[in-house]
């Protein structure tokens, strides 16, 4: 018996289906046959390919080696050469260090260049110079990029056609001897001199060619200040400020800590009095301003005054102050004058409390506050604000040791309107551009490229292509600063020098050798060394005997370049008394509509920088705007005008106008429209290219208040629109949809002097408790901490373009910035709280935390980011494949990631080139596509530091690392050094009851402390 | 049909394979030649000025 049967006769049956109960033939047929029908038919052998196993495993094998050759850079990298020959005093992988000045600007700050193998790498401030003090700004980092511009010019040309140095030289001469002969003007065009040696060598180029005129003229400049202070005090001479002197400050559209002269000295002695680890001695800073600076950002209170009424608000000051007494006599017609001014008609905008505090704070402060008046406001402005400070005795806190002094008097607009006339009229036989570029930089109605159009001669000694020379007959490159000789006195009792740190890398010469080889008359004449031979007779003649030394000229000279700087005792009296009639020479305000102001550029100065990738990248310290400028508006007068963020809109005053986008910045003044010079270059190297708009076009000739102020502007909508790339939205912690998140976060914490005063523990009532459910990990040993003191940092960047120099952070252009993929590894986040019209600004310099429970560790799928024993997040870029996890869970959004190799994606490549490969530094790896990066504490100035420290047999101390930000920082507000040393000034800042880490509740222990910022307003709240 | 046909499918394939391949193959040491040899490179010349002084003990 079966089991089928069996299970018959028990009177069960299983079946699959209806036909099985049936006992369909077919379902049978199915039972019997193990596969379906079909399946297991004969095939055709002759049928199949007639290929082997073998012969496909051999196919296979050889495309797979084809498709694998295919895939490497065939490209030829170049030979590795060993450095046999190598000049004395150069090891490899240690670098050199030499003293210079900077010639970003006309401040002339001295700065450090350290080079390595024979090229430049990084620069930084010189520690002896006794005005900026081993610091230097955001484009004195940066520049160090235009040496290694590829666009630079290579060799002289004519007409755009290459020519020798001796042909263009002999050409020039013949021109020069022939305007003489004509009797026809030679006028040299440059920007401000403040080197006595170049105004000697024009001495002695006018001396051989008397038909000679020089022309000074910067875009940016403090003519406006000199001219009151001539009018006032009868010296073109000013004095600086002792900004950490006085407790009251009131800032007149000045923007003394972000763009104005030598703010990085500003900024030093200001934060000397916001200090938190020593006795609360906080100075009150008030900004009256129409536009939204740096200063006015980190006002304790700010006054929304538009620029064009700022002489009212001061005359209505003076009027004020003086009901309740002066420290100098005042005739009665001033007086008159004064009292006409009220300041009952800035109580609607600016609020009855403020001024109130205003008058108050200025009246208790006599001899001990400072009003001052920002370098685009009027001369009017000027005249009234120094008379205020007389009146106010607040004449000790001008420094008369370090006077702005002046080497080579600026050109005023009448010398101009001569030599345009001249040119026009064939009366100027050679203009030879000294390193300028009037065409871009001077007003258009000024008519100077037309005229100059009509010149037999023209010459541009300049780095790069511009305006200038694109219409230029001769074009002559010259020497980048870092190839330079240089001097500079621009303050009394300092003169620095400057010296080459590398030879010309192209067939450029030094500017002042090609005159002074002019001046020889003999092409023949040049030598490498013709203006260090000068410059050199220029030291032993004018500085050697002032300074009488015991050593010899050639030592004293060569202990001079050593430490770049020179110090004089100069016997500098202070002004005479002030002529208060320059008073009744002034004019009131005439507001009329909106008023436009016309401001210097944080990063580009007047255009110069255009094309440093580096600095356009750099997220304007305000708006946090990169690779562009805009007409900044109020939120009122946006609305009034109908207006949203990008929106073009066309700005006009007396015809002349500029189309460009629009922003709505909180904090302005009404009816004020505030635009940034140096954009919208149009000769440029590939960077700066169009890169913004030419606000340039908007400056007159015949501006009645100031050039950079025009009270009769119109705005309009045009059509269309301009995308402005910000990188504020990106990585920011707070959500934009929810006011104050920052705050209630507690990612800003802040508060007032008045309410630590009262209560030192105030941020830590609210803590969360935070505890681990796992041991926590002791670090026993040295362990890397930073502090950031939130009271000093001025959102002024230089940390930023410091760190981006040190650490080969690529320029990734516009597109890529609009997707938030900027690669700088440190960034400032501006947060706005109160309201759009009275904004309180907070900045907090954001970095990688190196945490100790850090998120992004857990979740690398291949182990690329660990921690080290010594407390640093560590990245292993060789190990990372992009998986972008660490990236998610970092709360701080600090990781920054390769989506392209963007060396070869910037602009075509633009930085993908022998050249500008130099820059890079050696200790730092340059990342390729696909990997994370980040801020890595300077680890490679760790490991340096170790290894001196291991050589020297010594242990290795916090205080022997100072990273690239911290180095920079003008104010020390990062400090960086041992947690576990309790006498380091990290491990202090740590313990203060004002420290605190940003998203500290979520238990991931940052090691970045930051140190609550305290407002020194009346009250205890802050707003 | 197949036995019509001088050249079928296959040896026409690979053909092109082989053909590719030695294509690509020389295709380097041409490219190799004319960027080594005929293209001229910005020639950067790093030399340290003979007259700079160091500053390395005061930095």
């Amino acid at each position: 018996m079966n089991n089928s049967d069996k299970i018959k006769d028990d009177n069960k049956s299983y079946w699959k289906s209806l036909k099985a109960y049936d006992n369909d033939p077919e379902v049978l047929k199915l039972k019997q046959n193990e596969f379906v029908d079909g399946v297991t038919d004969e095939f055709k052998s002759s049928q199949l390919p007639d290929i082997s196993r073998r012969k496909f495993l051999a196919l296979l094998s050889a495309s797979a080696a084809l498709t694998a050759t295919a895939c490497t850079d065939y490209r030829d990298k170049g030979e590795i050469v060993p450095y046999n020959k190598r000049p004395e005093n150069v090891s490899p992988g240690t670098a050199n260090f030499y003293a210079s000045t900077c010639n970003g600007c006309s401040q002339a700050c001295g700065i450090i260049v350290k080079t390595r193998e024979g090229r430049p790498i990084k620069i930084d401030g010189n520690t002896d110079h006794p005005i900026n003090k081993g610091k230097i700004c955001a484009k004195g980092q940066a520049s160090i990029l235009n040496l290694y511009d590829p666009e630079r010019l290579n060799n002289p040309t004519y007409n755009k056609r290459k020519i020798d140095w001796s042909d263009a030289d002999s050409n020039i001469i013949d021109a020069l001897n022939k305007s003489q002969t004509d009797g026809k003007q030679i006028a040299i065009v440059t920007g401000a001199i403040v080197s006595p040696t170049i105004k000697k060598v024009f001495d002695t180029f006018t001396a051989k060619y008397n038909n000679t005129k020089i022309y000074s003229y910067d875009l940016l400049n403090d003519a406006i200040r000199r001219d009151a202070w001539f009018e006032c005090y009868g010296s073109n001479d000013y004095p600086s400020i002792k900004w950490n002197e006085p407790n009251i400050i009131l800032a007149l559209d000045s923007d003394f800590l972000g763009s104005e002269g030598n703010y990085i000295e500003n900024m030093n002695l200001f934060t000397q009095k916001r200090e938190t680890l020593s006795k609360l001695d906080f100075n009150r800073l008030y900004a009256a301003e129409g536009r939204m600076s740096v200063t006015g950002s980190l006002a304790d209170y700010r006054l929304r005054i538009p620029p064009d009424q700022q002489y009212d608000f001061v005359m209505a000051l003076t009027n004020e102050l003086l009901k309740k007494g002066s420290a100098i006599s005042i005739n009665s017609q001033v007086q008159a004058k004064v009292q006409k001014f009220s300041l009952n008609k800035f109580e609607r905008t600016v609020g009855k409390e403020k001024l109130t505090h205003l008058v108050e704070d200025l009246n208790a402060n006599r001899g001990k506050s400072i009003i001052h008046a920002g370098d685009t406001l009027s001369k009017d402005v000027h005249i009234a604000v120094n008379l205020l400070n007389e009146i106010l005795g607040n004449t000790q806190i001008y420094d008369y040791k370090k006077t702005f002094k002046t080497v080579l008097p600026g050109s005023t607009k009448g010398d101009f309107k001569q030599l345009i006339a001249s040119m026009n009229n064939d009366g100027v036989g050679v203009v030879i551009h000294f390193d300028s570029n009037p065409v871009f930089t001077l007003a258009g109605d000024f008519g100077y490229t037309s005229a100059l159009k009509k010149v037999e001669t023209i010459v541009a000694l300049t780095e790069s292509e511009n305006e200038t020379s694109s219409v230029a007959h001769y074009t002559l490159p010259i020497n980048n600063q870092l190839e330079n000789w240089g001097d500079a006195y621009v303050r009394g009792g300092v003169y620095s020098l400057q010296q080459p740190v590398i030879s010309p890398v192209f067939n450029t010469r030094q500017k002042e050798a090609v005159l002074l080889t002019w001046i020889n008359g003999k092409t023949n004449s040049y030598s490498h060394n013709i203006y260090h031979n000068f410059l050199m007779d220029n030291f032993n003649t004018e500085i050697y005997p002032r300074k009488k030394p015991f050593s010899d000229q050639k030592t004293f000279w060569l202990s001079a370049l050593h430490d770049g700087v020179v110090t004089l005792d100069e016997n500098i009296q202070p002004s005479k008394e002030i002529n208060t009639s320059a008073l009744l020479n002034t004019n009131e305000s005439l507001s009329n509509g909106f008023v436009l102001h016309l401001t210097n550029s944080y990063y580009l100065s007047d255009g110069k920088f255009a094309n440093n990738g580096w600095l356009q990248e750099l997220p304007h310290p305000i708006t946090k705007v990169a690779w562009d400028n805009y007409a900044a508006v109020s939120p009122n007068t946006a609305k009034e005008i109908s207006v949203e963020n990008n929106d073009l809109v066309e700005v006009n005053i007396n015809g002349r106008n500029l189309t460009l986008p629009a922003l709505v910045q909180p904090g302005m003044s009404d009816k004020t429209i505030n635009i940034e010079l140096g954009y919208g270059r149009k000769v440029c190297g590939d960077v700066g290219k169009d890169v913004g708009s030419n606000s340039i076009k908007l400056i007159s000739k015949d501006s009645s208040i100031s050039p950079f102020i025009y009270s009769n502007a119109s705005i309009k909508k045009s059509s269309g629109t301009h995308k402005l790339v910000t990188t504020q939205e990106h990585h920011s912690l707070d959500d934009t949809f929810v006011k104050d998140f920052h705050r209630i976060r507690n990612i800003i914490q802040e508060g007032t002097v008045n309410k630590y005063k009262n209560d030192s523990n105030f941020l830590h009532h609210e803590k969360h408790e935070v505890f681990s459910i796992t041991n926590e990990h002791e670090y026993n040993g040295m362990k890397w901490a930073m502090a950031i003191d939130l009271n000093k940092c001025t959102n002024c960047s230089v940390c930023i373009s410091s760190c981006n120099v040190e650490n080969n952070i690529p320029v990734v252009g516009k597109p890529q910035v609009e997707r938030g993929r900027e690669m700088q590894w440190m960034r400032i986040d501006r947060y706005y709280s109160g309201t759009p019209d009275e904004p309180i600004v907070s900045n907090q310099p954001m970095l990688c935390q190196h945490c100790d429970n850090a998120p992004c560790e857990n979740v690398c799928p291949v182990n690329a980011t660990n921690h080290s024993p010594d407390g640093l997040n560590q990245m292993v870029y060789n190990r990372c494949v992009g998986t972008r996890y660490c990236s998610n869970n970092c709360p701080y959004k600090v990781r920054r990631y390769n989506f392209f190799d963007y060396r070869d994606e910037f602009a075509d490549a633009y930085y993908e080139n022998d050249l500008t490969a130099l820059v890079n530094n050696p200790e730092v790896t340059v990342r390729s596509r696909g990997v994370m990066e980040k801020c890595t504490f300077c680890v490679q100035r760790i490991m340096e530091a170790r290894s001196n420290a291991i050589r020297d047999g010594r242990e290795l101390k916090g205080s022997d690392v100072v990273t690239a930000c911290q180095q920079a920082c003008p104010t020390n507000a990062i400090v960086f050094g041992n947690a576990n040393d309790p006498e380091s000034p990290v491990a202090k800042l740590r313990d203060l009851n004002l420290a605190y880490h940003v998203l500290e509740e979520l238990n991931i222990k940052p090691n970045v402390t930051y140190i609550a910022k305290l407002r020194n307003t009346h009250s205890e709240e802050i707003a | 049909m197949s036995e019509n046909k001088n050249l079928d499918r296959k040896k026409f394939l690979s053909i092109v394979g082989l053909g590719a391949g030695i294509g690509f193959l020389s295709s380097l040491t041409v490219v190799k030649l004319f960027k080594s040899k005929i293209y001229n490179r910005k020639n950067v010349s790093v030399k340290i000025h003979p007259s700079a002084v160091k500053r390395n003990d005061k930095v």
